[in-house]
């Protein structure tokens, strides 16, 4: 008798009679060690669900070291996508003596098709992986996979519906009211095509375009009901399918708006533009709002809305690297703005005011504490400079960036100071290269000028590269802390699991972050954000095009998976926010970060011998 | 439990200690960020500096010389200490504002050449090859005479163990591992030597012991000063006393000025100074690291008077049987060999060699040892004049103490872990210098600057292979004894580096041009001196001046200063901003200064 763990999802999706269904067409086979158990362009019969073993997923158009894209342990299920499909894309193999239950085909559809829920869990498994895959393969592809993965319903709008005896008058009216440019017209009794069995029979739209040609070229009565003008063809998308699918009937019909139907109900109705700005339309509204703000209050109104924002663009699947850039240039702009309307002149030109850490770097997931420093000109004269500071880091605390708790802020008269003083700080840093002193040098390299005279944090970044150029002995101590943590993989290679799970920062984003800028500072790179000192990195020769596209790759998947545990946590310095128990990831998500963790640790051996680091 | 058993139990658990402490200091998750290397004692730091410091040299050969040479070999004891104070107050400091991590990076950078950079490449490579291989013949040894095996393959474990363990492992370098090395090469030292000296003097320390008076085994005490003991006893065998010098003066001055500027620049030594944040904390180490190396240094020669002491009580005039154990043993390993010139049956002691070379054993049809009417595996090779009869290899003495003494087992397996100790710490470090110099500053700087940094990481460690392999062959088939083959390296540091890098501190006129030619002669003199005097003829009469091949680095020290000198003062000063560079070392600028206004 064969015994499927029917505890967990999808299994446990199911109710008790389909359970029964299911168990009864299950099968059990063995297979021996580097059997094909499903070969690339087979036809997919069965689901596999695997009892003990160990399976390979193979892409056999890859090269060898690349084709390994998959890994499936006790538990784990696979199959099921070359089942929808008709074929496998891919080779699946036993890579030790496998036994697995088999469901037939016919059966998993069946029970897709009546168990909601179950289908549904499926088509996630499937978006994800298209998702994670594609970002895997290319970066080029990476906004098309986000819209891939989108759904019609994210993108809809509410349909605005007036009855067809409407005048066009007064539906001109409607639209300048609800800003809108399109309705629809419910008809009335007797205008509803008997003969026509599709869900829209009921409705028809009329586009401002369609009244203004009848009311101008046609000379058309502004009295004149709706129903003579609107367009009895509507396309329509049911609200689970794909936005592209969305994109697709309106080509293909030369249309430039679909109604949304759910269960044969109108809910929405989506529109081409809203679709291509589908990305950028709510960030453009905060970042309108930010420039527009007149005192801080607005700002601070503007600024609430920031995170929100983010949310709603990391839930719509928008790559990582995409939804930090927003923020940083968000931040940026907001902290521009409460430097200009909190400080006065002469003294808000004369200085430069610096972000620093991950603000700087522009790597932020969410809003963290405050970094800030101020390098003022020489001979700047500011008798309230303590005062005005603190009120600074205050209005900025009010914003929604709370204090530093290492006081890393502009009211710590250590983090302001001239060109002079701060030439002399990177002295003494440089000089004796003990922890406090290299953190503090790790932060001023960082650094990014957002407000004032920002030719002074070029000036700033000029004294960094020199007074640190070919100082070996230095390089080394900075580099140092690469190797502080461990990188969390067992001597064979594979992901270590502790219950309480592994650290993504400490084991995956810190090395990365701080190796990479260790390589800036060794190079003099100007660059602030990870991935940009990477890319000059490639242009200088230092690190070579392959090694700069894995790291990028890596850190990637380590923010990512991070974004996902932790999602919002406003303090990302706490432990528990950056952990992340191995055991709950999908096979996918455990090989990508088993290989990212690889390229970790190869960094780390490249950085080691370069840095001289062994001497620990 | 027998010394066997007990030996393996020690090694591999000290083992287990260092690859432990790796593991441990390497796997901290939940350290905070950015406190690396700054939570390091200065005085954990010294213990580290010491045991790359004190080699399978130091450790097993050392006592060996004294306790042959006597006197004479007080030139290593001054020379190596010296030559320790010397770097952490005269070199150490000043490089490490340079801001170069290795000696050819200062050397390329402050004579603005990379012919200077290449020919201090070579320099450091050579110099490294040099003393790794004495410490491939420490370890093989050691492990030749604890697994019962021939010397050669001792060598050859002793290659595989050094390899994995150093380049392979990951493991070098770190500061606990060290600490720990120390730890266990000091008691092992220690423990033997004052055993000795209750037994033999009564004193709990072996410093005192040696100028105390010898005690019986009843416990009277004779009277007699325990180094005119042996003065009497080698004075019966007409062997010069211990207390009498046999080098001319000259010789002793040469050879401790060799080996205290070859110390000063020795490459894996002064890399340690960088590992430390403060250059004070690197000085407070340097201190405390001087008293660890002196812990042993001042206890050698009393383990060297106690060994002779106790071997010629042991074995002269006595018949093969009646000769204990450990006799036997080390005869065994191919290191200790009796040819029975009188053929009286008796083992005599005496002056000079009893026969040319290492004993060369009859062997029979299948490699078995041939014995002799005594027991003894039969010499074949051609005795030489004089009563001698009895060849003891003198890097022996140290890890045959204990054994001679009649200590405990216990103490005896304490010995082994100790020598393995030695010899990995500073092979390690020599190791990681030479993959170093060979990957970045040969092939990356010069050969192939194109060269990936995945490339350099494989260079490195074959660099770090073909040195084991390259030092195992000169572990088997040495150019003299541990101690001295190492202070030939000391003798080429001596002649090349110390001068180029004392003049590119201090003089801020010397060129390019005078620093190569300086390197090349000096490098070249001395390396022709030792090449010739020690394989091509090894008559002592013409030496120059008397000196020894072991001092001839001072001279080539000399000569590279003078022609240095004249050549940069005969051609185009260095560029103004090395001279100001130059200037600004050797101005203290460093901690604190800078908060100033």
């Amino acid at each position: 008798m064969v015994d499927l763990d029917m505890s967990e999802p999808p299994f446990s999706l199911l109710n008790d009679s389909a359970r029964e269904h299911l168990r009864a067409g299950l099968d059990l086979a063995y297979f021996a060690r580097d059997t094909i158990i499903l070969d690339a362009g087979q036809p997919g019969e069965f689901v596999f669900v695997i009892h003990k073993g160990e399976v390979a997923e193979l892409d056999i158009n890859e090269a060898p070291e690349r084709s390994r894209i998959g890994h499936y342990t006790d538990g784990d299920l696979f199959g099921a996508i070359s089942v929808l499909n008709g074929t496998s894309r891919y080779r699946f193999i036993a890579e030790q003596e496998s036994l697995c239950y088999l469901m037939p085909g016919q059966l998993f559809l069946s029970l897709c098709d009546s168990e909601p829920a179950f289908a549904e869990y499926f088509r996630n498994r499937i978006a994800e992986k298209t998702r994670l895959m594609s970002q895997r393969r290319s970066q080029e592809d990476v906004s098309l996979a986000d819209f891939m993965v989108a759904r019609v319903s994210e993108c809809q709008r509410e349909p605005l519906v007036v009855a067809s005896t409407t005048s066009i008058g007064e539906a001109v009216r409607i639209l300048r009211d609800r800003q809108a440019d399109s309705l629809l017209v419910e008809w009335q009794e007797g205008l509803v095509e008997e003969d026509s069995s599709r869900p829209g029979k009921g409705y028809g739209m009329v586009t401002r375009t369609d009244m203004l040609e009848s009311l101008v070229l046609e000379g058309a009565d502004p009295e004149l009901a709706l129903s003579a003008v609107a367009s009895r063809d509507l396309v329509g998308v049911e609200a689970q399918q794909y936005l592209f699918e969305a994109l697709i009937e309106m080509t293909r019909h030369k249309v430039a708006r679909v109604v949304v139907w759910s269960g044969g109900q109108l809910v929405g109705i989506v529109e081409l533009t809203d679709v291509l700005s589908f990305f950028s339309s709510r960030s453009y509204v905060v970042s309108l709002q930010v420039e527009q703000a007149s005192d801080l209050d607005d700002l601070r109104a503007a600024s609430q809305r920031v995170p929100e924002m983010l949310d709603s663009l990391m839930a719509r699947g928008v790559r990582m690297r995409f939804a930090m850039s927003m923020l940083a240039a968000l931040n940026g702009r907001i902290i521009h703005k409460a430097w200009g309307l909190s400080m006065a002149e002469p003294q808000r030109s004369a200085c430069c005011l610096l972000l620093l850490g991950s603000e700087g770097r522009g790597e932020q997931v969410s809003r963290t504490d405050q970094d800030n420093a101020l390098i003022l000109a020489d001979g700047c004269d500011w008798p309230n400079l303590a005062d005005d500071a603190t009120h600074f880091t205050n209005v900025l605390a009010e914003l929604g960036y709370p204090h530093c708790s290492g006081h890393i802020m502009i009211s710590n008269p250590q983090w302001v100071g001239t060109l002079t003083q701060w030439q002399k700080r990177v002295r003494s840093w440089v000089a004796e290269p003990g922890p406090d002193n290299l953190m503090q040098l790790s932060i001023l390299m960082d650094a990014c000028s957002v407000a004032g005279d920002l030719t002074l944090g070029d000036r700033l970044r000029d004294i960094l590269i020199t007074e640190t150029r070919g100082n070996e002995v230095l390089l080394s101590h900075f580099a140092r802390a690469v190797l502080q943590f461990s990188t969390p993989l067992t001597l064979f290679g594979s992901l270590k699991r502790p219950e309480h799970g592994i650290d993504l920062k400490k084991g995956g984003i810190f090395p990365i972050v701080h190796g990479v800028r260790s390589l800036a500072l060794e190079r003099g790179i100007r660059a602030t954000s990870t991935l940009e000192r990477l890319e000059a990195l490639v242009i200088d020769g230092r690190v070579e095009r392959r090694d700069a596209d894995d790291l990028g790759e890596a850190l990637q998947v380590f923010s990512e998976l991070r974004w996902r545990t932790g999602g919002s946590v406003p303090d990302i310095n706490e432990g528990g926010a950056n952990r992340i128990v191995v055991q709950s990831l999908s096979s996918l998500e455990r090989d990508l970060l088993r290989e990212a963790l690889h390229i970790v640790r190869e960094f780390k051996g490249r950085l080691s011998h370069r840095y001289h680091l062994e001497y620990a | 439990m027998d010394v066997q058993f007990l030996t393996y139990l020690f090694v591999g658990a000290s083992f287990v200690l260092y690859i432990g402490i790796a593991i441990w200091s390497r796997a901290g998750s939940t350290k905070d960020f950015y406190v690396a290397g700054g939570g390091v004692h200065p005085a954990a730091n010294g213990m580290a500096t010491a045991a790359d410091w004190m080699s399978a040299a130091s450790f097993i050969s050392m006592a060996g010389l004294i306790a042959y040479l006597g006197y004479d070999a007080s030139v290593y004891l001054m020379g190596w200490t010296g030559g320790y104070v010397m770097l952490a107050m005269l070199l150490a400091p000043y490089l490490r504002k340079f801001g170069k991590f290795t000696v050819p990076d200062f050397i390329g950078d402050r004579y603005y050449s990379n012919v200077a950079r290449t020919v201090a490449v070579i320099c450091v490579i050579f110099v490294s090859f040099t003393y790794v291989a004495g410490q491939m013949r420490g370890t093989g040894i050691v492990f030749a005479r604890f697994l019962e095996v021939d010397v050669n393959i001792g060598v050859v474990i002793g290659m595989v163990i050094v390899f994995f363990y150093a380049v392979l492992g990951g493991m070098k370098g770190i500061t606990y591992t060290q600490v720990a090395q120390y730890c266990v090469l000091i008691t092992a030292f220690i423990v033997p030597a004052v055993f000795l000296s209750i037994m033999m003097t009564g004193h709990v320390l072996p410093q005192t012991g040696l100028g105390a008076t010898f005690v019986d085994a009843a416990g009277n005490d004779s009277g007699q000063y325990i180094l005119d003991r042996l003065d009497g006893l080698l004075d019966e065998l007409g062997i010069t006393p211990y207390t009498d010098g046999s080098q001319p003066m000259i010789n002793v001055f040469f050879i401790t000025a060799a080996l205290m500027c070859g110390t000063a620049g020795l490459p894996h030594v002064i890399v340690r100074f960088f590992t430390v944040p403060r250059v004070r904390d690197a000085r407070v180490s340097a201190g405390w690291a001087l008293i660890f190396i002196a812990l042993l240094y001042t206890t050698a020669p009393a383990v060297g008077v106690f060994a002779r002491t106790n071997i010629i009580e042991a074995v002269h005039n006595n018949t093969y049987e009646e000769i204990p154990g450990w006799f036997k043993s080390w005869e065994g390993v191919g290191l200790i060999g009796w040819l029975d010139k009188n053929d009286d049956g008796r083992v005599q002691m005496g002056a000079g060699d009893p026969f040319a070379g290492k004993p060369d054993y009859e062997a029979g049809p299948l490699e078995e040892p041939v014995r002799g009417e005594h027991g003894q595996r039969v010499v074949t090779n051609t005795p030489s004049e004089g009563d001698n009869e009895v060849y003891i290899d003198r890097d022996i003495i140290v890890l045959a103490n204990p054994e001679i003494g009649g200590l405990p087992a216990w103490v005896v397996a304490l010995m082994a872990a100790g020598g393995v100790a030695a010899a990995l710490s500073t092979a390690a470090g020599l190791l990681l210098v030479i993959s170093a110099a060979v990957s970045h500053d040969l092939i990356k700087k010069q050969i192939n600057p194109n060269l990936s940094e995945r490339g350099e990481l494989i260079a490195a460690r074959s660099a770090a292979a073909v040195a084991v392999v390259i030092a195992g062959y000169f572990g088997i088939n040495p150019p003299g004894f541990v101690a001295q083959v190492v202070a030939f390296a000391f003798g080429l540091a001596a002649s090349s580096f110390f001068p180029a890098i004392l003049l590119g501190i201090f003089d801020k006129r010397m060129n390019r041009e005078g620093a190569i030619v300086g390197m090349i002669v000096g490098l070249t003199f001395t390396f022709s001196y030792i090449v010739y005097t020690k394989f091509i003829n090894t008559d002592p009469s013409i030496w120059w001046f008397g000196i020894s091949p072991e001092g001839i680095g001072t001279l080539g020290m000399m000569l590279h200063f003078v022609v240095a000198f004249a050549v940069s003062r005969v051609t185009k000063a260095p560029p103004e901003e090395i001279q100001e560079l130059v200037e600004s070392v050797r101005v203290p600028r460093g901690a604190g200064v800078a908060h100033g206004h």
